[in-house]
């Protein structure tokens, strides 16, 4: 059908044009990145993220995927993957609704209101029950340390930033050791 | 929205209306009248209307009815619930949008002008091919002044590049005068006294000193000779004598000599300059222009036989030839890995040490090994004493301690020693990373291992003498200060640096670092300055009057720095795993605090494993290890190898012919040996020796 196409095609294209930064990952349109900043009137503020958004075949009827590539401290993100909880997308998500929306409207209102009920992050989820105060705190925390700028950029793939951090050690400990091993 | 609420928290602000309807609907995708479906935003097709009072395309809300697996559907744009039957055609939206479409059509084809009056056209054409001229020209304006402009730009820099190749034509042709002049003089001097030529030999400005012997002495003048310029020299001294007399100076009545310039030797040197031609032009013309400005002239020839010399120097080896081979792990058991971490030189070049990761130190007699090509074996722990050469059988292995046989029982009988409260120093011997030659006292030698113990060794009588035991992780390397004999430093994993003094059992300073320091060079000249190659990509370089704060961190390289030697007081060198060598000036990187990198040596491959480095006793020559299981020579002043050598040759057994050695630039086998340690003689330039991976250790000389 090449209705869910055009409009996969189209939604990209807008989203293109637009102010956001955008990377695609390959050629079909369906899977990219997008530099999202945080919302100005929540905890979130000043961070920048680069979110990998996958668009399923059967867009707009089935709702996108959301990953977060760089660290996010929230109730409905997961923390390690950093995908967003596919129940809160589907519960709200409409045909109606293209990228432009997702990034202006529905990514804000979930960092604005999380919803504790359903919680990937159990730690976030309970941190925000019972002391708003030190869950603003810690996200401000990831904020400064997890979502910079740099962060966001180096955040392709998390496996290669494994790879860094090792060969800076890995350095001594493979030098002239086999011997050592053995 | 209260947060935290235990319902389901709706994701939009409002339960969206109108407001939100226009905004989505009102964008720029709509064109004119059309409007889109929300679904596929495409102009409606068979516009169906839900009950909610929202359109959308048949197939577009139907494939979304059936889409969702869910009982409760709701609307995609007010979110109420809708069902197939819940939606109906919507008659007239089809039709306004058919008209629309249709109207539109109409527009684009219809005629307008039949309606207007031959005045009317005429006035209309005047003022349509006004404005057409008007709109042309503009276009033709906006390029010829972007073509105006793009000419001036690339006229002035032309213009500076002419002018820039003119002063180097100038500066060119002064040093060509002057060198001619140089070559004339000598010829005279040459001409003047005959029984000179016949000894002379193309040997180029060297062969001064080898122009007194008579022509009976070219035997022995091709015996001092490199190799390689032997055959040369003799059909040289053959045709020499058949030349034509060529008047070069007023002293034509002389006997003719031949143009130094044509002989086949200084071509082959030639050809080795031209190898590298583009880097000594960008390096000639830099500091020749530099040279001039200064407007002095003494200052220009300075520069003009420094370069000559240096040109010389760098041509005149080609490369390194295995003068002999040993194996380090002979004799001895070892699981798999022989690296051969260190080699050493003492003070006088009379013997050279080994250490590896097989936990043996061994202490071959220089001359012999060349004498014989064969082994001498010293093993470690204890010491022999030299042989008188000749003397090289390994028949000394049979009374070796039995301390060698299990190093486990080794380290345990030591540790039963140090318990019992004896006053038996603890010598447990582990794979050794570093060691070194005292550079005045003639037996010392210090080394040290993979558990953080240096050890303190007097090699005529092969005991230890005392071990220093204060590091808590591997200590990669040890040097001696060159200007107090009883002072050394090391440099280990647990990011500390020590200085020791032979006296004293406690470090007499600790320098704290942050990250392992992989190797220590004291300065040649200055007695307090010392530096340390680290695993955070710098060399740090202190003071030991005051340890505090370096005096300066030399930054630049990208990845663990693993060597660290000293060409002069003033120069540095570095060795790195990104695969290159760096030259710092140190007063310079002192004074302004920014690190002066003056070169970067590249060429060789080093990536992961200390490979070796050590610079020669002229501090002309820097031969690095490799990856690819060769030896790289670098000269100073060239940032490309001019001599690289393969360790791979090695003499078969049987037959004693060389095996066929791999070609230099063919890729290293992967997992394969690689270079580990290589150290220059101490007393004279020109032989070095280099171990790899596998044991193998080779003696090379340069020509």
């Amino acid at each position: 059908m090449s209705s869910p196409r055009r409009r996969i095609e189209t939604d990209v294209m807008k989203l293109l044009m637009s102010d956001y930064e955008v990377t695609l990952v390959n050629d079909n349109m369906q899977e990219f990145y997008v530099r999202f900043h945080g919302p100005k009137d929540t905890p979130f503020t000043g961070g920048v993220w680069k979110v990998h958004v996958e668009l399923p075949d059967q867009y707009p009827y089935k709702s996108p995927s959301i990953g977060f590539m760089n660290k996010i401290f929230h109730p409905n993100i997961d923390e390690l993957s950093g995908s967003v909880c596919l129940d809160v997308i589907n519960q709200t998500w409409s045909p109606m609704f293209d990228m432009i929306n997702i990034f202006e409207v529905f990514l804000p209102q979930l960092l604005r209101y999380p919803n504790p009920t359903d919680p990937l992050n159990g730690e976030a989820a309970a941190l925000l029950m019972r002391e708003p105060l030190s869950y603003e705190g810690k996200v401000k925390d990831y904020v400064t340390r997890y979502a910079t700028k740099e962060a966001a950029d180096a955040a392709t793939d998390e496996s290669e930033s494994d790879e860094d951090c090792m060969s800076s050690v890995g350095d001594f400990s493979d030098e002239d050791a086999p011997g050592l091993e053995l | 929205m209260p947060a935290g609420s235990s319902a389901v928290v709706p994701f939009l602000p409002t339960v969206p209306q109108t407001p939100t309807h226009t905004r989505h609907e009102d964008d720029d995708d709509n064109d004119k009248n059309n409007h889109n479906c929300a679904i596929c935003r495409s102009t409606f097709k068979e516009a169906y209307v839900t009950a909610c009072g929202h359109s959308f395309c048949y197939e577009c809300i139907t494939m979304y009815l059936h889409s969702s697996a869910s009982g409760a559907i709701p609307c995609p744009v007010c979110q109420t619930i809708i069902t197939d039957s819940h939606i109906s055609p919507n008659f007239r939206l089809n039709t306004l949008i058919e008209r629309t479409a249709h109207r539109a059509e109409q527009y684009m084809e219809a005629d307008v002008t039949s309606e207007l009056s031959l005045q009317d056209v005429d006035r209309m054409l005047r003022q349509l091919n006004k404005r057409k001229q008007q709109m042309e020209s503009l276009e033709t304006e906006a390029s010829l002044h972007l073509m105006h402009e793009f000419l001036a730009s690339t006229r002035s820099s032309v213009q500076k590049a002419l002018q820039e190749l003119t002063a180097q034509l100038a500066v060119l042709d002064k040093d060509m005068v002057k060198v001619e002049a140089q070559m004339s003089s000598l010829q005279c001097a040459l001409i003047v006294s005959p029984h000179l030529q016949r000894g002379r030999t193309a040997a180029g400005e060297r062969g001064k000193n080898l122009k007194e012997a008579p022509k009976r002495g070219t035997k022995r003048l091709l015996d001092r000779m490199p190799r390689d310029s032997q055959e040369v020299s003799t059909s040289l001294n053959i045709t020499e004598n058949e030349t034509e007399p060529q008047p070069r100076t007023a002293l034509s009545a002389a006997k003719p000599v031949k143009l130094l310039s044509t002989s086949i030797l200084v071509q082959k040197r030639s050809a080795r300059i031209t190898e590298h031609v583009s880097e000594l032009r960008d390096v000639y013309f830099k500091e020749r222009v530099m040279a001039n400005t200064a407007d002095n002239d003494t200052l220009g020839d300075a520069y003009l036989s420094s370069f000559a010399t240096s040109l010389s120097r760098l041509s005149r080896y080609s490369r390194l030839r295995t003068v002999a081979t040993l194996d380090y792990a002979h004799g001895l058991y070892h699981t798999g890995s022989c690296i051969v971490s260190s080699i050493d030189f003492d003070k006088d070049d009379q013997f050279f040490a080994t250490a590896g990761v097989t936990k043996k130190i061994k202490i071959f007699d220089y001359q012999s090994v060349l004498a014989d090509l064969r082994q001498d074996v010293f093993s470690n722990p204890r010491v022999r004493a030299a042989p008188s050469p000749g003397r090289n059988r390994s028949e000394r292995d049979d009374d070796t301690v039995p301390n060698h046989d299990s190093d486990a029982e080794n380290s345990e009988e030591d540790n039963e020693a140090e318990g019992s409260g004896d006053d038996v120093p603890r010598f447990p011997i582990l794979e050794i990373d570093s060691l070194a030659w005292n550079p005045h006292i003639k037996s010392h030698l210090v080394s040290a291992d993979y558990e953080g113990i240096v050890n303190l060794w007097d090699s005529g009588t092969g005991a230890p003498i005392s071990s220093f035991n204060e590091h808590e992780k591997r200590v990669w390397s040890v040097d001696w200060s060159s200007v107090d004999p009883t002072r050394f430093a090391s440099g280990s994993d647990d990011a500390k640096g020590k200085i020791w003094s032979v006296n004293q059992k406690d470090a007499v300073a600790t320098i704290h670092s942050t990250v392992n320091l992989c190797s220590v060079k004291w300065n040649p000249t200055h007695q307090h300055h010392v530096a340390f190659g680290s695993a955070d990509h710098h060399i740090h370089y202190y003071d030991t009057r005051n340890l505090s704060a370096p005096l300066h961190i030399f930054q630049g390289h990208k990845k663990a720095v693993s060597y660290v030697r000293f060409a002069d007081r003033n120069t540095l060198i570095s060795c790195s795993t990104d695969s290159t060598l760096r030259m710092w000036d140190v007063d310079a990187s002192i004074s302004c605090d920014k690190s002066v990198c003056v070169r970067t040596f590249a060429g060789h491959t080093n990536a992961k494993n200390f490979v070796g480095m050590s610079i020669d006793s002229t501090s002309e020559f820097i031969a690095c290890g490799s990856e690819t299981d060769q030896v790289h020579v670098y000269w100073t002043g060239l940032s490309r190898p001019v001599v690289v050598a393969n360790m791979g040759r090695t003499r078969d057994a049987v037959t004693g012919l060389f095996a066929p050695p791999r070609r230099v630039d063919e890729a290293p086998a992967p997992g394969g040996p690689f270079l580990s340690s290589v150290c220059w003689q101490r007393t004279q330039p020109g032989r070095l020796i280099a171990a790899n991976s596998n044991g193998k250790v080779a003696v090379m000389e340069l020509v």
